[in-house]
């Protein structure tokens, strides 16, 4: 479903219409997901009712337009932050990523959004938004495997850890 | 007046058609064929009452001169009840618990001044610097002890007693009791008398047991006048650690008189149901039961690869189980003590299966025990990371005391006590190292998930278990196979 959705943006893209959907999409992340009117055309098809569901999918078209439609299938926002903290070698990132795995639904648009502001070229917007619909699961599935994913395995560190566990 | 005679009261529990009752020693012994086992919640009991009975055979019996002999004793099926009649009967006299001249393992003319509650003799109960950590007796309101179980209570404390001060007597600090730090090993067998014929390692000179000596007076250990070697199991196995004279009220014990013992000297002398191993500094020294780990975690320490020797009770009851093709299984009963202070009384129970000491199997069982160890000081380096992870570089006392908090380890080791008889009785088939490898890799998966679980899923966390995590994928390598295939 949510691929569906991501497809429909990338035809957005492609169409006429994107430049003035573009402003719009990034100007509603000044707004509450969903409560900017000039951007409710674009999205509200694809959502029913009210609702985290609902929120999500405008926060993520928002997203999609602020990198100006970059999607790149299979590289995940954790992904693509820890490659931006790397490059950057600062301690910024991290944090930042740290509150947004902490962020509650109040939290989540602004620190989202600045999230994707850190990253350098595409991300999955598919797969972001599925894990942001799975968000709110108790048991944090999704923030376990973001942490995972940014701070997880790096093939080159195996080596030298192992000999670390050893002394 | 003498009163209780051990040989005729019933007063040693045991299990026979499926029921627990007590018995005397006369009848344990004659009987021994038809019952099971005997039967206590007391490991420490369990330990001592095997010994008494081992004494009184080792003297009463022909000497059992090797394995041969022993084996001719197990296929008659019972012990000669001519011999043991005509034994018993001569020292009848030296089995009364309570007597003027000769009491049991006690010392008649004991000072009665400042007598002890008798929950002095059990370090189960509270007493003294027993913490009270089994039991809630006050010293003020010390229950009244039925003869038999005083009877028992004084043969756990004469075989567990743990040196340290005294103050009694001229003397100020005592001895340790033959059995207060090292873990015994009881091979047992199909019925009681198997029992003790598998734990009935021959002796070249059993020494002379208590009660075949002229009885102990005050003068004889007042200053500890009297030292004996510790030699000889027959003698060691009913050691008079400590000077007792338990106080009949009538209808059982309240109280104790109290002193010294007959010091022991120490000689070469190795208690037959003693392992030791070769420690750090090189010397061989019993090995114990301890705190926080599992007997046999130290297995491998007795393996005589490592240097270490099996218990002869081990050792000589294997090999006449092989020989016969006997059920059996090993109990280890001990007590785990700080100084003076008892902190754990425990027994623990592992299947010995057939094949258990072919060259393969110790080196499997080895091999083994050194994976489990591996991964388990890996998950401590787990442990180390996630604390820091979570803490960052705070000072090391608090570190360590973090990752002491995490269950990782303590789940670790839990999961492969349970495991660890399965392996053993696998030892001696095919596949025992790879069924260990996954039984080990998946006892650290699941201490791991349990730990997840435990610390929380805020951002902090996630990033301290992403991290540990890291590490645990390096920590499970050993367990993927790179020792190759089982033979």
């Amino acid at each position: 479903m949510s691929k569906a959705f991501v497809d429909y943006l990338e035809r957005l893209k492609g169409s006429r219409t994107w430049t003035a959907a573009r402003a719009a999409l990034r100007r509603s992340l000044a707004f509450p997901p969903g409560e900017y009117p000039p951007v409710l055309p674009y999205v509200e098809a694809f959502v029913d009712g009210e609702g985290w569901e609902r929120e999500a999918h405008y926060l993520v078209a928002a997203l999609y337009a602020l990198k100006d439609g970059a999607h790149q299938e299979g590289r995940t926002l954790a992904q693509a932050l820890r490659q931006a903290g790397q490059a950057r070698d600062s301690k910024s990132v991290g944090k930042r990523f740290q509150a947004l795995l902490d962020a509650d639904r109040d939290q989540l648009p602004f620190r989202l959004r600045q999230a994707v502001g850190l990253v350098e070229g595409g991300l999955d917007f598919a797969k972001l938004l599925e894990d942001l619909l799975l968000w709110f699961d108790g048991r944090r599935r999704v923030q376990v495997r973001w942490a995972r994913e940014y701070y997880g395995v790096r093939e080159e560190e195996t080596q030298e850890e192992i000999e670390e566990v050893k002394a | 007046m003498a009163k209780f005679n051990l040989l005729e009261e019933p007063w040693i529990p045991v299990r026979e058609g499926g029921r627990v009752r007590e018995v005397s020693l006369w009848e344990a012994l004659v009987r021994a064929p038809a019952i099971e086992r005997i039967e206590t919640p007391s490991p420490l009991e369990e330990a001592a009452l095997h010994r008494l009975l081992l004494a009184v055979l080792y003297r009463a019996l022909p000497p059992v001169g090797g394995f041969w002999d022993a084996l001719d004793l197990l296929e008659r099926g019972e012990f000669d009840s001519k011999a043991l009649e005509g034994y018993l009967s001569r020292f009848h006299d030296r089995f009364y618990l309570f007597h003027e001249e000769a009491p049991f393992l006690q010392i008649p003319d004991l000072p009665t001044k400042d007598p002890l509650p008798w929950a002095k003799l059990l370090p189960e109960m509270a007493s003294g610097n027993n913490p009270t950590l089994f039991d809630h007796t006050t010293e003020a309101n010390v229950p009244l002890a039925a003869y038999a179980q005083a009877a028992r209570a004084l043969l756990v404390h004469q075989a567990y007693a743990p040196g340290g001060l005294l103050k009694r007597l001229g003397v100020t600090s005592a001895k340790d009791a033959p059995l207060a730090r090292p873990a015994a090993f009881l091979v047992v067998g199909e019925n009681l008398f198997q029992t003790l014929v598998l734990n009935l390692v021959p002796q070249k000179d059993p020494g002379v047991p208590v009660w075949e000596l002229p009885p102990l007076r005050t003068q004889d250990v007042a200053g500890h006048a009297t030292k004996w070697p510790l030699q000889g199991a027959a003698r060691v196995y009913a050691w008079p650690s400590r000077g007792v004279l338990l106080l009949d009220e009538g209808s059982g014990v309240r109280a104790i008189a109290y002193g010294p013992g007959v010091e022991p000297l120490e000689v070469g002398f190795r208690d037959p149901m003693v392992a030791h191993r070769l420690d750090a500094k090189g010397q061989v020294s019993p090995l114990r039961l301890s705190v926080e780990k599992s007997f046999w975690r130290d297995f491998s320490a007795m393996l005589p690869a490592a240097g270490g020797s099996f218990p002869a009770t081990l050792a000589h009851a294997l090999r006449l189980a092989e020989e016969l093709g006997l059920r059996r299984e090993l109990r280890v009963p001990g007590q785990v003590s700080d100084q003076a202070k008892v902190l754990d009384v425990r027994r623990e129970v592992y299947p010995l299966p057939q094949g258990f000491l072919s060259p393969v199997a110790e080196e499997l069982l080895q091999k083994g025990l050194e994976l489990a160890e591996e991964v388990g000081r890996a998950l401590s380096g787990v442990a180390r990371r996630v604390a820091q992870g979570l803490l960052g570089d705070k000072d090391p006392e608090e570190l360590r005391r973090f990752q002491d908090s995490l269950p990782l380890l303590r789940l670790y080791w839990a999961e492969l006590d349970g495991r660890f008889p399965q392996f053993l009785e696998k030892l001696a088939g095919p596949g025992a190292m790879d069924f260990w490898r996954e039984e080990v890799r998946r006892a650290a998966l699941r201490a791991w998930e349990e730990t997840r679980a435990f610390l929380g899923t805020e951002g902090r966390h996630l990033k301290a278990l992403a991290e540990g995590e890291r590490v645990m994928g390096s920590a499970l390598a050993p367990t993927w196979g790179k020792e190759g295939k089982t033979p």
